[in-house]
């Protein structure tokens, strides 16, 4: 006789009460063609630290053909590639735990579409969770792989700041506005958000431009400092009358002394805030995201499903897992509509070999499936319909790669070439768009965006139309995955091979 | 260096400054770029695009609120400990403009160096704790405290015991030179910054007045003093949260 284990009362009792369906998805995959831009949701998903590509979206298989470790050496002085999967010695023992070769999808996707060994991690030759990236693609589940994206710099603040905006940084200070801002700005225009508020960032940077300040991110650096800005200090509560006063005065239009001192909208730009946080305090959302201490089965629930560790500890507490949590909770909350968290990943090591980034990768790569699977078997907003996937596109990045050989000290030094991964809605199941090249070290291959190809090897850009990526291309691949206007990427073109939508 | 040169490098330094060194700084009237040589003078000062302002960042506005109140912004927090075990610990008596200094926009020195200063819900809702915090313990100060003991930052030109409507000229005359101290501007009493904020010191001495008579006011013994209080600490918050503040 079946007896539930606490396990099994844990998620049964978070299916009661967030209405998840705990079911295997079983949606088509048709079912992301149809939904509607009006009411997408977006998630990116930052990896701080700049990734190694060859462990996660842009492995190389050489290896596992080379029958030696002398043929494997010849191979890599012909690419300019360690790869360090198995031979090498900077390799501690990876290939046991991530498995024997790279991970590819049993479901039919491009050619190349395949994850490297940080996807799955293997327990006595078995993927250790069923949940995990290769299944998901395999479920249905649309993801495109973006390769060869050049991210011209090489510091950590440049690169991170490109990526956000899709516009090349001015040393450590952002151009332009955030890829989620311009994405609302587009989707909502004059509307009212259909989310408690538009756009929210966990230790994720947002910038606003030019954009309606009320687009403005609510951000905080951990899920602890975003409960004490949801909730005000009953002590610090004015009594109703008063309250309404000070509103009235915040609220009300700049005098001409102070117009004369606004010379760029920037006193008008806090005023707009300062209604939202008004408003943002009026909904009582301080028990939104109480999940890292909560007693109730619904947060205990949460932290089993996401495997979110002692949350005692600093570490525990702003996981990759925990801020995983966080987003899909904001999505199937409706708290906001543009979602941006951080996933640790174990950060910028430049002395150690494969084992320490691909420990540091495993771990994000495990809570955005454990995201993914949450989304897909959670049932949406009913004026939506559908699941919460279905809706939501989801971009993961970092700012940019490691080397494609190992260092004097054994590890993997900053590496321009880059990798991101989008999930979710909009996109063309199991594509794969650009490529870094075979040999010469992972350079950025030019891609033909009028051909829609990555240009042969060795083939000379004779166009301006051949061109490496940028983030600027996917910040307009996403906009365009929506039906929005791209244009106002002017260095930027939609990767049409990524998406449902066709240019 | 040739002294040729040194000569040439000190002529030009000196054309240069001489100008500038009229000790005028600008202002109606002022014809400052044709001093210089630099352009043609703007003949209309209305006309000159204004300045950018600038936002505080997080320690900034944590010098500033103690500068205009006296009183850090403190309570209970988890902070950040690299010596505890746990990574963390729980602090009664943090300064917690410094713990949510973060999210206000401080960068991290490890992937960001750069403040992010940029206007946003969680700068404003922070903002508005901190005020309220600080302005809550300043009127206290002022009003409720023996006359030894008070600090002086916030009444300047009015008294304890003046109230609305008695003692309407030293309640505007007191905002006017709070509007002057905080923000470097100054108003006329009958300014429409000035009604403004006369309207929020009536609406919290009357709220006050209402709370006591309902039986519900923090201090039977002393009601007067605590509407006074009150309503100092009201337009303390509405004057510190105010975008003239919070930019330079």
């Amino acid at each position: 006789m079946f007896k539930p284990s606490r396990r099994h009362l844990l998620l049964g009792s978070l299916a009661g009460a967030t209405s998840t369906l705990l079911n295997p998805w079983t949606g088509a995959p048709g079912a992301f063609a149809q939904a509607g831009s009006k009411g997408r949701r977006f998630i990116f998903l930052y990896l701080p630290g700049g990734w190694d590509q060859l462990l996660f979206l842009d492995p190389r298989e050489f290896e596992f053909a080379a029958a030696d470790e002398g043929a494997y050496l010849t191979e890599v002085e012909r690419t300019g590639i360690d790869t360090a999967y198995r031979f090498g010695g900077y390799d501690y023992a990876t290939v046991n735990d991530y498995g024997q070769g790279l991970h590819r999808p049993s479901a039919s996707v491009d050619e190349g579409f395949c994850f490297g060994p940080a996807a799955v991690r293997y327990r006595d030759g078995s993927p250790m969770h069923d949940v995990n990236l290769v299944s998901l693609v395999d479920r249905g589940i649309p993801m495109s792989i973006i390769r060869g994206i050049n991210m011209g710099t090489l510091g950590h603040e440049p690169g991170y700041l490109y990526f956000l905006t899709g516009e090349p940084a001015g040393g450590g200070v952002a151009r332009g506005t955030s890829m989620p801002i311009r994405l609302a700005s587009q989707l909502l225009g004059e509307e009212a958000s259909p989310t408690l508020v538009p756009t929210v960032a966990l230790s994720v940077g947002s910038f606003t431009g030019s954009a309606d300040g009320r687009l403005a991110a609510l951000k905080a650096t951990s899920i602890d400092d975003l409960q004490r800005i949801l909730a005000r200090d009953e002590a610090l509560l004015e009594p109703d009358e008063v309250e309404e006063a000070l509103a009235a005065y915040a609220e009300r239009p700049l005098t001409e002394a102070a117009e004369r001192y606004d010379g760029e909208g920037l006193l008008s730009a806090m005023t707009s805030a300062s209604m939202g946080a008004r408003d943002m305090l009026a909904n009582d959302l301080a028990h939104t995201f109480t999940f890292l201490d909560g007693t109730d089965d619904v947060s205990a629930a949460l932290r089993l499903r996401y495997d979110i560790d002692d949350t005692s500890k600093s570490s525990g507490r702003r996981s990759a897992a925990a801020h995983a949590a966080f987003a899909a909770l904001a999505v199937k909350t409706g708290f906001a509509q543009f979602v941006s968290a951080a996933l640790p990943a174990g950060g910028d090591t430049h002395g150690a070999g494969n084992r320490v980034h691909a420990e540091g990768l495993h771990g994000a790569i495990d809570a955005i499936a454990r995201l993914v699977d949450d989304l897909a078997t959670s049932p949406a907003d009913p004026a939506l319909g559908g699941n919460w996937l279905e809706h939501t596109t989801i971009c993961v990045f970092s700012e940019f790669a490691r080397t494609p050989r190992f260092n004097a000290t054994g590890g993997r030094d900053h590496h321009f070439t880059n990798s991101c991964l989008l999930i979710g809605a909009g996109l063309r199941p199991g594509s794969v768009v650009g490529a870094s090249t075979e040999t010469g070290g992972m350079a950025p291959q030019p891609y033909d965006f009028v051909q829609r190809v990555v240009l042969p090897e060795g083939v000379s850009p004779s166009s301006p139309a051949h061109r490496a990526i940028t983030p600027a291309d996917v910040g307009a691949t996403l906009l365009a995955s929506a039906g929005l206007d791209y244009g106002e990427y002017r260095d930027g073109q939609p990767l049409w091979q990524a998406i449902l939508t066709d240019g | 260096m040739k002294p040729v040169a040194a000569i040439a490098g000190l002529g030009l330094i000196l054309g240069l400054v001489a100008p500038a060194c009229t000790g005028r700084i600008g202002g109606d009237g002022d014809d400052l770029a044709a001093g210089t040589g630099l352009g043609p003078a703007d003949p209309d000062p209305a006309s000159r695009r204004p300045r950018a302002a600038r936002r505080l960042s997080a320690p900034q506005l944590q010098a500033a609120l103690v500068a205009a109140t006296g009183f850090d912004y403190r309570g209970t927090a988890r902070v950040v400990d690299p010596a505890s075990p746990q990574g963390s610990e729980v602090v009664d008596d943090a300064k917690l403009l410094e713990v949510y200094g973060g999210s206000l926009g401080n960068p991290d020195y490890n992937y960001t160096t750069q403040h992010d200063l940029s206007p946003s819900v969680t700068f404003s809702k922070l903002t508005g704790d901190a005020v309220r915090y600080s302005c809550g313990l300043a009127a206290d100060a002022e009003v409720l405290q023996p006359e030894e003991g008070r600090p002086g930052h916030l009444l300047l030109e009015a008294d304890r015991d003046d109230r609305w409507p008695e003692g309407a000229s030293a309640v505007r005359a007191n905002i006017v030179v709070l509007a002057l101290r905080w923000w470097g501007h100054e108003q006329e009493p009958d300014a429409p910054d000035t009604d403004a904020l006369v309207d929020v010191f009536r609406v919290a001495q009357g709220a006050a007045v209402d709370a006591n008579d309902a039986g519900g006011g923090s201090a039977s013994d002393d009601p007067e003093h605590h509407q006074v209080a009150a309503a100092w600490r009201a337009v303390c918050i509405a004057m510190l949260q105010d975008p003239r503040f919070l930019t330079y």
